[in-house]
């Protein structure tokens, strides 16, 4: 079993970040593996012949899309359209998720998963039915609030998590945070991915994109400020890889998500306690695979200038920081309350 | 800047946690006890209210609708669906006659006869010899028990035609929401005269829709009403299913559709319209959840703005008001909006298409499920907006069963299907070249 915990070797403490674009898990050993949150099952005989398996997760399930029923279960943070299929395909990228953590058969589980700040209680459950067959106990934790614990960022800070599906923003002042203090907007990486599509397509028609191609794009060269970037990337031109510079197009794509983020800090920050409005303004922490986009700091820190003078800092690993979070508060849960959270029907 | 705690801070925040998480516990076991008891009650009772109403169903489908019909250039198949829809959501099935009928009769009869409420027979007729190629109703009559008869007469075509005839029973409390359809511009002033129709004015100017609205109710620190088993809130129904319409008519469409509110946040009534205002807005649906006294009642039923009609509605009014900021002055300038023609014309033409649509599709997986039609309330936040706008209340949380469907996220996707079909039902009906009159409407009544 690669994931102990201190204490019980039999137990495994699990934070689960299940994310609209990629997955991460995290083990109290330090581990954390992602995923993209991609569940293919072959389309037919044929396929599943030529593909050795009855179900294909992430990356892999991704390259032979063409053989696959592909589902992408997650929207927005939470179930996409609350199908069977969708519950099936979380199913399987769970059991996924818990194979990288390295659990065992037989090992006591306990896990964490993280969902957006303002998922409904009734997206909560579902999550909570589909992980929670899983696990010994469960708990489900908002997104900022877990990257918030993760980083013992949990008096005085506003957590942005900026991913794929929604960017999910938490004022945390020292306790669980309310509905008054987080925010989540469905504008997220996403949407980017969908503008880059429109403007590229509308600026090189004779070119051929996909989603997946513009999201690549996004993920290596993605910027926001004045700067003036040359980006060029290879595209096919009737059969043909030709180079195009996408920077004007990538730039606009990648500051369409940034005006509604300016607006939600100014409203959460300006509801708050006055009197601690400055020190909440003085630790802004960026997380999220969209923290990544080159200039983020600087964009919002210039954007927040007619406002008050803001201070944003990225943390170091993004991608892992919510699972991590996750698992770091997991661990920290007392055991009976645990026990208390228990599922009685786990197969484990 | 200090942001770390201490252990004691550390361990009320773990404990919180777990206090929120053990509610969730609870909002599940709520949920399978209330399924439990919804066995037990159906194995121990008989629905003596519920067989009664279907033997009077049963020896009520009587009424016709008869519609004359041959090759129809101008009128398309999906429009003289909607029109069925619309006047004929409550009938019984049959059908007769489907040899020689040309494509789009073959195509309505199929699209209509797998409808277990609705009965439509064809008929072939004797020739006639070609005449104007116009739809208009013909005549219209009041039936007694809860029925109505409507006639309907097609001339057309340059080309010899077969007439067919379609029998249908219709329902009395949708009737009255007859859509009369007529291609060309040329309808004789006794026919209008004969049903009190007006022409409605946005058809007349050809007035498009860009941007729609929608307002999901409640919100924030008004939770709007509970469930009283699972504790499911009004807010969260309406916010998921308000996002899952966006997403639906943004698809593969050119509208810009905005939400009110896209989180779990307290909007005032006032805001909600002002941001419609604000974002030029040309459609305001409202979406609410209702609660009612009696907990066996269910039903839907879909409002613009007018004076209440009874009052179950001015209370429900009243309730769906709490929170507005608006002042008196505010009112009196509001009600100047009241008598805009167009607005009143499209909201009640909204209302149906949505009313019957949601109706006719839940009441396939409910039956019990009663149509208290569309209705005239006065809302505050149908007043606010000087643009086509309607509130709808999807469902009765206040019922045991439908309290366990809307806990199900495939059951509010099904309802925001219907939505978005109501919509676009109503968005194609007035991108249609043809005018469209329609009858005066008075409302449904609550079965």
């Amino acid at each position: 079993m690669v994931a102990t915990s201190k204490k019980s070797k039999n137990v495994c403490f699990v934070g689960i970040d299940l994310g609209t674009s990629r997955s991460v898990v995290s083990t109290s050993n330090g581990t954390c593996e992602w995923v993209e949150s991609y569940v293919g099952w072959p389309k037919d005989f044929v396929a599943r012949k030529m593909l050795g398996k009855n179900v294909l997760i992430g990356s892999e399930a991704l390259e032979h899309r063409h053989s696959l029923h592909l589902s992408r279960p997650l929207a927005n943070g939470v179930f996409k359209d609350g199908t069977e299929q969708d519950s099936k395909a979380v199913k399987e990228l769970v059991a996924h998720l818990l194979e990288l953590s390295g659990a065992e058969e037989g090992d006591q589980i306990h896990i964490a998963v993280g969902v957006p700040a303002e998922a409904l209680k009734i997206n909560k459950k579902a999550i909570k039915d589909t992980v929670g067959a899983y696990a010994d106990s469960l708990i489900v934790v908002s997104e900022p609030f877990s990257v918030a614990y993760g980083l013992g960022a949990l008096d005085n800070t506003l957590i942005i998590d900026i991913g794929a599906g929604t960017v999910d923003f938490c004022i945390m002042h020292g306790t669980v945070p309310n509905d008054e203090d987080q925010r989540s907007l469905t504008t997220a990486g996403d949407y980017i991915d969908e503008q880059l599509l429109d403007l590229l397509q509308e600026a090189h028609p004779e070119s051929k994109f996909s989603l997946n191609m513009v999201r690549n794009f996004k993920e290596e060269h993605g910027f926001v400020g004045n700067a003036k970037k040359k980006v060029m990337v290879k595209v096919p031109v009737d059969g043909k890889f030709t180079s195009i510079n996408i920077g004007n197009e990538l730039k606009i794509a990648c500051e369409s998500i940034l005006p509604p983020i300016v607006e939600t800090i100014i409203g959460l920050i300006s509801g708050f306690d006055p009197e601690f409005q400055e020190r909440i303004r003085q630790n802004i922490i960026l997380a999220g695979g969209g923290s990544q986009l080159e200039g983020l700091e600087e964009y919002l820190t210039d954007a927040m200038k007619n406002f008050e003078s803001c201070k944003f800092r990225c943390i170091e690993d993004p991608l892992c920081a919510g699972a991590m979070g996750a698992m770091e508060l997991v661990t920290d849960m007392p055991e009976e309350l645990l026990e208390a959270l228990g599922n009685e029907e786990s197969p484990r | 800047m200090p942001n770390k705690v201490n252990k004691v801070q550390k361990k009320q925040i773990l404990q919180a946690l777990y206090e929120d998480n053990a509610k969730l516990q609870h909002f599940q076991l709520g949920k399978a006890e209330l399924q439990e008891q919804e066995v037990s009650t159906k194995q121990g009772n008989v629905d003596w209210l519920n067989l009664f109403l279907f033997l009077v169903l049963v020896g009520g489908v009587w009424g016709v609708l008869s519609y004359s019909s041959a090759f129809s250039p101008g009128l398309s198949t999906e429009k003289l669906a909607a029109v069925l829809m619309t006047v004929a959501p409550k009938t019984v099935a049959a059908e007769k006659s489907k040899e020689s009928l040309s494509y789009p009769e073959q195509e309505l009869l199929a699209e209509n006869t797998h409808i277990p409420d609705i009965e439509i027979t064809l008929q072939q007729k004797k020739e006639s010899s070609p005449v104007k190629n116009r739809w208009g109703m013909h005549s219209f009559t009041t039936m007694p028990v809860n029925w109505s008869r409507v006639f309907f007469e097609r001339e057309a075509g340059e080309k010899p035609f077969y007439q067919y005839e379609i029998v249908a029973a219709v329902r009395k409390p949708v009737l009255p929401e007859i859509i009369l359809e007529h291609v060309d511009l040329d309808i004789p002033e006794t026919l209008l005269g004969l049903i009190d129709t007006q022409l409605p004015l946005a058809q007349l100017f050809s007035l498009q829709v860009h941007t729609i609205v929608i307002d999901p109710g409640h919100g924030g620190r008004d939770p709007g009403t509970i469930g009283r088993r699972t504790g499911l809130m009004e807010k969260e129904i309406t916010l998921d299913i308000a996002r899952m319409l966006k997403a639906k008519l943004e698809k593969n469409s050119q509208f810009k559709v905005l939400l009110t509110r896209d989180s779990d946040r307290s909007v005032s009534l006032k805001e909600r319209t002002e941001f419609a205002r604000e974002n030029q807005a040309d459609l305001f649906i409202s979406i609410h959840v209702n609660s009612l006294p009696n907990e066996s009642d269910n039903l839907v039923e879909t409002f613009f703005f007018g004076a209440y009609q009874d009052v179950r509605d001015a209370r429900l009014a009243e309730k769906e008001n709490k929170g507005s900021d608006f002042t008196l002055g505010d009112f009196t300038e509001m009600i100047r909006v009241l008598g805009d023609t167009l607005k009143t014309q499209e909201s009640q033409q909204l209302a149906q298409f949505v009313q019957s649509t949601l109706f006719f599709n839940m009441n396939k997986e409910n039956e019990k499920l009663a149509n208290a039609g569309i209705k005239t309330a006065p809302f505050v936040v149908l007043l606010g907006v000087e643009i086509p706008a309607i509130l709808t209340e999807i469902a009765c949380i206040s019922n045991n069963q439908e309290e366990v469907n809307l806990s199900e996220s495939s059951y509010r996707r099904r309802i925001a299907d219907y939505l978005e079909l109501g919509i676009r039902g109503y968005l194609e009906h007035r991108a249609s070249d043809s005018i469209i009159a329609q009858g005066v409407t008075q409302h449904g009544s609550y079965q």
